[in-house]
């Protein structure tokens, strides 16, 4: 189904979530060190990669920095045992998609995993599948983002999410609808990878268009003016 | 501190003044009465010279010589009556204690009188009466003590610029040393107090310094500890997790209710239970201590007025950008100014083109950017460790930065490393985490 690569120093927990994994029909590999990972994921690019960060090589928002440049279309999920919320933050901020902090549970790990892996569904475009946005253009079939000044280069998580914000442009959507729309309708737990996503569209799309963060509920694409 | 040092100097030295002052003045005036007194006295005896042997003989008229105004001469005769010049009609007292034989002097409500007989022994002809209504010796006692007060003020003068220059001195250290203990105080334990060459001052800032290093010593192996035994029992709860879910999985829905996977299935409730104990402990090893609530806009505007002209002055701008509705912060403004310095710093002296400054949110923190259009950084370097200043210090400034930051419980980090190097820092919030989540 999809290739796997799994960056973790512990043996065991390696070896078991590469078993898990292959027995969920992927084609899983386990490297013990980033430095491995690294290699590994250069020579044949990787859908998502599970990364520890406490390993013994490298730090791990390093790793992620340096898998983000290796391996610009996977999806990062980071496997930490730092709870602490500006370590997951910081994750996040360094390139990663997602995470999970350890001990998770199985079933929230197969659920992550699948959810990361979902393909938008391909909606029945029709005359709409055009999205004009002041000087953006979002072209929902070619799943293109250009400005006069050319494409804006989007990670698919990313456009799928500037695509449901502009579908309702100047309306609030929830965090939940959001969640559940454009990753996994059956999402549980934290979901800062929304967070991050917004953080990267307003990153790369700069002033071109303003998302505005309604606390305790979600986010709001601007309408532009004028 | 500095103001009692100087009011008890000023307050010595006023006081020597006048009790040196004091006597002095008073024996000045008491000297030039005593001169007045002898110059009347020498004019009464010039009179006395020229009295006649017979006081009342008219044929030789007596002349009293001319005198200032305000001096009157009078000569009685032996029976107190005024026989010529100016004075009382009948002699007062002092010419009676003359006319008894001795020469005498007397202050009076009006100014000085001395009298002196003419005659020898008990004949006592006449009595030469001279009063003087000058306020000389007042006067000339009044321009001494004005001499005096100048000289005085110029004293207390030289004593308040001693005074200042010495609470400067004493106070310098004090206050330096304050302020070292309030920046520990605010859980800046890089802080260190200097030593200033006053002994007391440098024995205190020594053992401040001390202890402030074992505070710091202590509270790093805390946190280390922590995170160690975070680490260790997290990624062993893991593998046993992951060792009972595969196994229970691997059986499907098939699970007896007894024996070995009944087991397995209360051993996950247990993992379960042990779990939140550990977070429960965690939180509470967690220092959190008070925190003032910091201002990232006007932290950010006071940047832009500290690196406006110098990045100018190289021809390179600097772009302030803050997202509205930004989060609350917390944490030492003084800590922020500095991290949000090195930053700065660091920008000016390695970096090109413009600078950009960007507040913003991400998962319910605020993140301040840091960029400018430098060539990236090496791969290899870790430019947060603390070495040697070797690059125009590089190192120790982000070294400390980053620490400053940690203290606070925030993070600073590299988050771009090319086409541009992009530092980004997480700044501190009052629940130590984001709200983002539902």
């Amino acid at each position: 189904m999809a290739r796997i690569v799994i960056v973790e120093d512990d043996a065991a927990i390696g070896d078991r979530l590469a078993g898990m994994l292959r027995g969920l029909g992927h084609e899983a590999e386990w490297c013990p060190d980033g430095a491995t990972a690294v290699a590994r994921v250069t020579r044949e690019p990787a859908e998502l990669i599970l990364v520890d960060l406490g390993l013994p090589d490298v730090d791990g928002f390093r790793l992620c920095h340096r898998l983000r440049g290796s391996a610009p279309t996977a999806v990062l999920v980071v496997l930490t045992a730092r709870t602490e919320e500006m370590d997951v933050i910081q994750a996040l901020e360094s390139g990663a998609d997602d995470y999970l902090t350890k001990p998770f549970r199985l079933a929230e790990l197969q659920a992550r995993i699948a959810a990361h892996l979902r393909r938008a569904a391909p909606a029945g475009h029709d005359d709409a599948d055009r999205v004009h946005l002041g000087s953006l253009l979002i072209d929902l079939a070619a799943r293109r983002c250009s400005t006069p000044s050319g494409d804006v280069e989007l990670r698919p998580r990313e456009f799928d999410l500037l695509a449901r914000l502009a579908a309702s442009s100047g309306q609030a959507v929830s965090r939940e609808d959001l969640m559940s729309e454009v990753w996994d309708e059956n999402w549980f737990g934290s979901t800062k990878t929304l967070d991050v996503h917004v953080a990267a569209l307003r990153r790369k799309l700069g002033d071109r268009v303003r998302i505005t963060t309604l606390r305790h509920f979600g986010y709001r694409l601007e309408s532009p003016s004028g | 501190m500095r103001r009692r040092i100087l009011r008890a100097t000023v307050a010595a030295v006023v006081c020597a003044v006048l009790l040196f002052a004091m006597p002095l003045g008073f024996a000045a005036l008491r000297l030039y009465e005593q001169d007045e007194v002898r110059e009347l006295q020498q004019l009464a005896e010039q009179v006395a010279v020229s009295v006649p042997a017979q006081v009342h003989s008219p044929a030789d008229p007596m002349e009293l010589p001319r005198t200032e105004p305000g001096t009157q001469i009078a000569v009685y005769d032996s029976g107190l009556r005024r026989m010529i010049g100016a004075g009382p009609a009948s002699g007062d007292e002092s010419v009676r204690a003359a006319s008894a034989g001795r020469a005498s002097s007397q202050q009076t409500g009006g100014g000085l009188v001395v009298a002196v007989p003419v005659g020898s022994g008990e004949q006592v002809r006449a009595v030469v009466r001279v009063g003087s209504k000058t306020a000389e010796p007042l006067r000339r006692a009044a321009l001494t003590w004005a001499g005096m007060l100048v000289l005085a003020a110029f004293a207390v003068g030289v004593g308040v610029l001693i005074a200042l220059r010495s609470s400067r001195r004493l106070a310098r250290p004090l206050e330096a040393l304050a302020a070292t203990a309030g920046r520990l105080e605010t859980g800046d334990l890089s802080a260190r107090a200097a030593t200033s060459g006053l002994p007391e001052a440098d024995e205190v800032a020594t053992t401040l310094n001390r202890a402030a290093g074992r505070i710091h010593r202590l509270l790093q192996r805390e946190r280390a500890f922590s995170a160690d035994a975070s680490h260790q029992l997290r990624t062993a709860l893991t593998r046993t997790r992951l060792d009972l879910e595969s196994s229970l999985a691997d059986q499907g829905l098939r699970v007896p209710a007894q024996g070995p996977y009944a087991a397995m299935r209360s051993a996950l409730e247990s993992l379960n239970d042990m779990q939140a104990t550990l977070d429960d402990l965690l939180a509470l090893a967690r220092d959190d201590p008070e925190r003032a609530p910091l201002d990232i806009g006007t932290l950010l505007a006071e940047a832009e007025r500290r690196w406006h002209g110098e990045l100018a002055a190289s021809g390179r701008p600097l772009r302030i950008v803050a997202e509205d509705d930004l989060p609350e912060t917390v944490g030492s403004s003084r800590a922020a100014r500095q991290v949000l310095d090195v930053l700065l710093s660091n920008a000016a002296a390695h970096g090109k083109g413009t600078v950009t400054v960007r507040a913003r949110e991400t998962a319910g923190v605020v993140a301040v950017d840091v960029e400018d259009e430098g060539s990236e950084l090496p791969d290899d370097v870790d430019i947060f460790a603390r070495r040697q200043a070797t690059g125009g210090g590089l190192g120790i400034g982000l070294a400390l930065a980053r620490s400053l930051v940690e203290a606070e419980g925030g993070r600073l980090f590299l988050s771009r490393q090319s086409p541009h190097p992009r530092f980004t820092w997480l700044v501190a919030t009052s629940t130590g985490a984001g709200d983002s989540d539902p």
